[in-house]
């Protein structure tokens, strides 16, 4: 025979894997787990892109919204007519609103709408007839959120301001609402025509006023209204267009896609390692069939073929059950992000996506198929008449290259995930490294166990820990995806900890847990008294004024943005800034340069915040301009200070010196301390019905909010994280049926020798509680240094994790390694010796 | 005069290890003329195995030339080699060295469907019922005894037609009834096919049956009989 006998080669690849097929197929399982996360994660966020293209104008609700704080005068109307098909103009602003029959009082965020409201798509409650009751002016549309909170029922009524309004229903999905947004302030829908009853549009009430448009369009196309866009923006109007809204929605779906994306890329790379040890096994359990076949003149070819064909179909086979477990998990996503997603996701299934899974699955396992392979051509027909093989050394230059392709496939990988060449580099180099060192680890716990005197032990212990560094034993595999899988989830707990920590300690002591805004000067000194009363104490008075910025050191604003060189950001140039007046630093501030407090005649001095200096390109002396409600102020900068916004009080960015802008329209923010929950309650309810426009936000709210929104992130991140587990758990089991025969010679000896079953279970349950000890501990270690240079560099804290939670970690998975590992070796104690032997054979 | 089935001449293999040589096989020469049998005895570590696995083209050897049916295969190259042994041998293990995936049967049609030849399946039921095996052709070797599984692997050698066939101590793991039976049945069978018949053994009584004996010491050939045909 000379050549590939592709139709012999493709007989005898069946006959040979028929039997096996099954083990083969688990042999598989750790990469289709991987593969699937990737195609249910790359087809899901296909999917979400496509749906958000298609469906953008209906998520913003119009062409175009235009917003303002101060209304719209003559002149903005003249400039948006020419633009306008149709419009609409709803209000919105933060309130407090109460519900009489359960005492209940909230922050929320109150949307004022037209019957116009959304121009496209629509308002989706339930039931669906509240629209109309709403419309009619008789009734309030809440957040389904919000009703659950009050313990209340459709039917029942709230309170705004002056006003009393039915529950007419919950919103479901409305043009604009993303879920996370309506955990910190749940929205309530109220007719625009009853927003004056409420009484609290009133001077200085912080009123956003949007304006949604359809544009004019010609042959079916927008038109572009470019010179009347700029007026408009010119004027401090913002605009947003529907490529806005796409870029604000992709910019968050990204940033919870990013941690999905590291989840899954540690998937990939455990399923791949898991796989190279896979199949390398394989290949040993298969150099004795080559060797006969080659023995018996079968080409080296065709012999090839053969292993070809098994391991290309079945890494083809496994792509498609991945493919098909992708599907199923994509279809999975919607309900796990509902409170993410602007929209509803129907299922599609995308070629690309599928053809990807299938693909990523053959390219890992042929290329790591061709180590183990590439030694069967190196094999001596002479073996069939020796009683063992000798070792064949792989040359190291393949090894490297191999590995090296390794890598670059995974990097593209994340590439394609990420779309992100930067991005994707650093989560490489980042998982790389997290393996490489828990490679390190494994090895040295190895090492260690083979000189560490272990004679003094039972001898079932001392086997078991021996067995960890058994030449063939997947000690290295198991700790590395486990130990990845606990970086990874106590990362993720202790960054909550970290964020429920910081919100604790910021209102211990004398620190405020209770802010009181939009405060007008009338109500100043009545709020002071009502304070006094329910005996807490007024721990902060802060005046705040708004303002917009009009010149940096004289050049204007419209020209730094016009300007395309100019790396200050627009957001930087166009935001309101609320500025407050004092001659000296608050407790989360330190002066980073300049002098707070200095009087120079004829000079008005503010104090800036670092990152806006920074963002602003200016320093202390610098001038910046602003219009502070109609009047052009030039001011110095004086001072640069560090803010530390984690505390819950009020913080600036900028802030005048006394005397200069005191007349100016303002409100106020008392900040005060209520250390009883009840008390708290009750005086937000009695607050808000004697000063209505008031607004409250105590830290019980912030918590719990915060503890919403980490419980949605964090169930899906678990979710991903526990398929990155799993994947681990398939090692381990996979690991134990590949040393099977390993185990199976082992096992016989023991049980000839006399061993009972006891004694083997502890053999094999200190193996494996030892090999998930170290890799908890190390996954454990890694994930408290990450958390501590975390906290001090992104949040610039002080973090030291939970030493119980820790010690939990590592029991539970030295225990579950532990039983899982024993339990695969189950099969084995229940039979006699003789039976194994043959059963090995 | 018979046409020489074996003929080594001059053949050494030694391995290099390091600064060493070690010799496994210094100077063998002999020939075996086509239908005889030959037997190649000698203790453990004589090289016995090695000489065998170098009559069948398994492997090179360092010096020498090895003709097999007047065809050099030392200047074959493995695949050359391999070619060769599809077409012109058969071997028997001591240790059966069936595939372990594949029923008795499937593993005799192997050797043919390797070969290229024809009636593969008709063929391989043929033999496995020469050897008394056609109650067990679809089972596998794990469901087979040791004495079984040797009749399979005869079963396999015989299939394919061999001029030569090779067999590393063929009894070597059977009780002694067990090796009567099968050593009837190689016999038997070799007779009737007239193939050649090179076999390397530790018993004596086994060795005796074929009519020439190489007794291998230290790699060299310590004594050489042989009755009628064969060269030594």
């Amino acid at each position: 025979m000379s050549g590939i006998d592709w139709s012999w080669s493709l007989k005898m690849a069946y006959r040979d894997s028929r039997k096996s097929l099954g083990r083969l197929f688990f042999y598989f399982s750790a990469i289709i787990l991987a593969v699937s996360s990737i195609v249910a994660i790359t087809s899901f966020k296909q999917s979400f892109l496509a749906k958000i293209d298609t469906e953008a104008r209906e998520l913003l609700g119009a062409d175009m919204v235009v917003y303002s704080y101060t209304g719209f005068t003559a002149q903005a109307d003249s400039a948006l007519q020419p633009m306008v098909a149709q419009q609409t103009t709803d209000k919105s602003f933060a309130s407090m609103v109460s519900f009489p029959q359960s005492d209940f009082t909230r922050l929320v965020w109150v949307k004022a709408i037209d019957k116009g409201f959304p121009l496209l798509g629509q308002i989706q409650c339930t039931p669906a007839a509240a629209i109309d009751a709403l419309h009619k002016g008789t009734g309030a549309i809440i957040d389904a959120s919000l009703l659950l909170q009050a313990g209340l029922k459709v039917g029942d009524s709230l309170t705004l301001g002056t006003s009393h309004f039915q529950i007419a229903g919950t919103i479901e999905k409305a043009p604009g609402q993303v879920g996370v947004a309506s955990m910190v302030a749940p929205v309530v829908f109220i007719p625009i025509s009853m927003l004056e009853e409420t009484g609290l549009v009133q001077l200085g009430s912080r009123i956003v006023t949007a304006r949604y448009l359809t544009l004019q369009r010609n042959n079916d196309q927008p038109i572009d209204f470019k010179d009347n866009i700029k007026w408009l923006v010119d004027n401090k109007f913002r605009v947003e267009e529907v490529n806005d809204r796409k870029t604000v929605i992709g910019n968050s779906f990204n940033q919870l896609n990013d941690f999905m994306n590291i989840i899954a890329i540690a998937s990939l790379l455990i399923g791949s390692i898991g796989i190279a040890g896979a199949i390398a096994l394989y290949a040993n359990e298969k150099l004795r069939t080559a060797v006969v076949l080659k023995c018996m003149g079968a080409a080296q070819e065709s012999i090839n073929a053969i292993f070809l064909i098994q391991v290309g179909g079945m890494s083809f086979l496994a792509g498609l059950v991945a493919v098909l477990l992708g599907i199923a998990l994509q279809s999975y996503f919607p309900v796990l992000l509902a409170q993410f997603l602007p929209t509803k996701l129907e299922l599609s299934l995308l070629f690309s996506a599928m053809l990807g899974g299938i693909a990523t699955g053959m390219v890992v396992t042929l290329l790591f198929a061709y180590l183990p392979f590439s030694k069967l051509s190196q094999l001596s027909a002479a073996q069939a008449l020796r009683d063992r093989i000798a070792p064949i050394k792989t040359a190291q230059t393949k090894t490297v290259v191999v590995y090296s392709l390794f890598v670059l496939f995974i990097a593209f990988v994340t590439y394609v995930l990420t779309d992100n060449l930067m991005r994707s580099v650093i989560y490489v180099a980042a998982i790389g490294t997290i393996t490489l060192v828990l490679l390190g680890i494994g090895n040295l716990f190895k090492l260690f166990i083979k000189k560490m005197p272990l004679l003094r032990m039972p001898f079932s212990f001392r086997l078991g820990l021996s067995n960890t560094s058994r030449p063939g034993n997947q000690s290295n595999l198991l700790i590395i995806s486990i130990g990845l899988g606990i970086v990874l989830i106590a990362v993720l707990f202790n960054l909550r900890q970290m964020l429920t920590d910081q919100l604790q300690i910021s209102t211990d002591g004398d620190r405020p847990n209770m802010l009181l805004f939009d405060i007008q000067q009338d109500q100043l000194a009545g709020v002071h008294d009502f304070v006094a009363e329910n005996k807490m104490p007024v721990l902060q008075e802060v005046p705040i004024i708004a303002m917009r910025l009009e010149a940096i050191n004289g050049r204007r604003r419209e020209a730094i943005k016009a300007d395309t060189t100019s790396k200050i950001p627009e957001f930087a140039l166009d935001r309101e800034y609320r500025v407050t007046y004092r001659d000296s630093l608050i407790e989360s501030e330190t002066l980073v340069d300049g002098e707070i407090g200095k009087f120079d005649e004829g000079v008005v001095y503010i104090s800036l915040e670092e990152r806006l200096a920074e963002q602003m390109l200016v320093k202390v002396g610098d001038k910046i301009t602003f219009n502070i409600q109609g009047l052009q102020t030039e001011t110095t900068i004086g001072s640069i200070r560090k803010v530390d916004w984690n505390r819950v009080q009020t913080n600036f960015t900028v802030v005048f010196q006394t005397g200069m802008i005191e007349n100016a329209p303002k409100t106020f923010v008392i900040a005060t301390k209520s250390d009883d929950k009840s008390m708290s309650a009750k005086f937000q309810r009695n607050l808000i019905k004697r000063y209505p426009t008031v607004s409250v936000i105590d830290i019980e709210t912030i918590l719990k909010t915060a503890n919403e929104v980490l419980d949605q992130i964090a169930f899906v991140i678990n979710f991903m994280t526990g398929l990155c587990l799993l994947t681990g758990i398939l090692i381990l089991i996979t690991g134990i049926n590949l040393t099977r025969f390993q185990k199976i010679k082992e096992f016989s000896l023991l049980r000839t020798m006399g061993m009972v079953s006891k004694q083997l279970n502890v053999v094999y349950f200190t193996e494996y509680a030892a090999l998930g000890l170290i890799a908890a501990l190390s996954g454990v270690l890694f994930s408290a240094i990450l958390s501590v240079v975390l906290a001090k560099f992104v949040f610039n804290i002080w973090f030291f994790p939970s030493l119980i939670q820790a010690l939990l970690i590592i029991l539970i998975t030295a225990i579950m390694t532990a039983v899982v590992g024993s339990i695969s070796n189950i099969k084995l104690l229940r039979q006699p010796p003789m039976q194994i032997l043959r059963d090995a054979e | 005069m018979n046409q020489k089935a074996i003929e080594l001449k001059q053949v050494s293999k030694y391995y290099q290890r390091e600064n060493d040589r070690i010799e496994i096989l210094k100077d063998i020469s002999f020939s075996v003329n086509a239908g005889d049998s030959l037997a190649i005895v000698g203790p453990s570590g004589s090289g016995k195995t090695t000489l065998l696995g170098l009559c069948a083209g398994l492997e090179a050897p360092s010096k020498g030339a090895i003709l097999l049916q007047g065809n050099d295969i030392t200047s074959l190259n493995e695949e050359g080699r391999a070619k060769f042994r599809a077409h012109h041998l058969g071997f028997i293990f001591q240790n059966y060295q069936l595939l372990p995936t594949l029923t008795a049967l499937e593993n005799v049609m192997v050797s043919r469907e390797i070969k290229g030849m024809p009636d593969v399946e008709k063929e391989a039921k043929r033999w496995l019922k020469k050897v008394g095996l056609e109650h067990r052709m679809t089972h596998y070797p794990t469901q087979l005894s040791g004495g079984e599984q040797q009749r399979v692997a005869i079963a396999r050698a015989f299939a394919n037609d061999p001029a030569i066939l090779f067999a590393d101590e063929p009894t070597g793991n059977l009780d002694d009834s067990m090796s009567d039976t099968i050593v009837d049945l190689l016999f038997e069978l070799n007779a009737t096919t007239g193939n050649t018949l090179v076999l390397v053994t530790h018993d004596l009584a086994l060795a005796r049956k074929t009519k020439a004996l190489i007794r291998l010491k230290n790699g060299e050939i310590a004594e050489a009989s042989y009755n009628v045909g064969t060269s030594l």
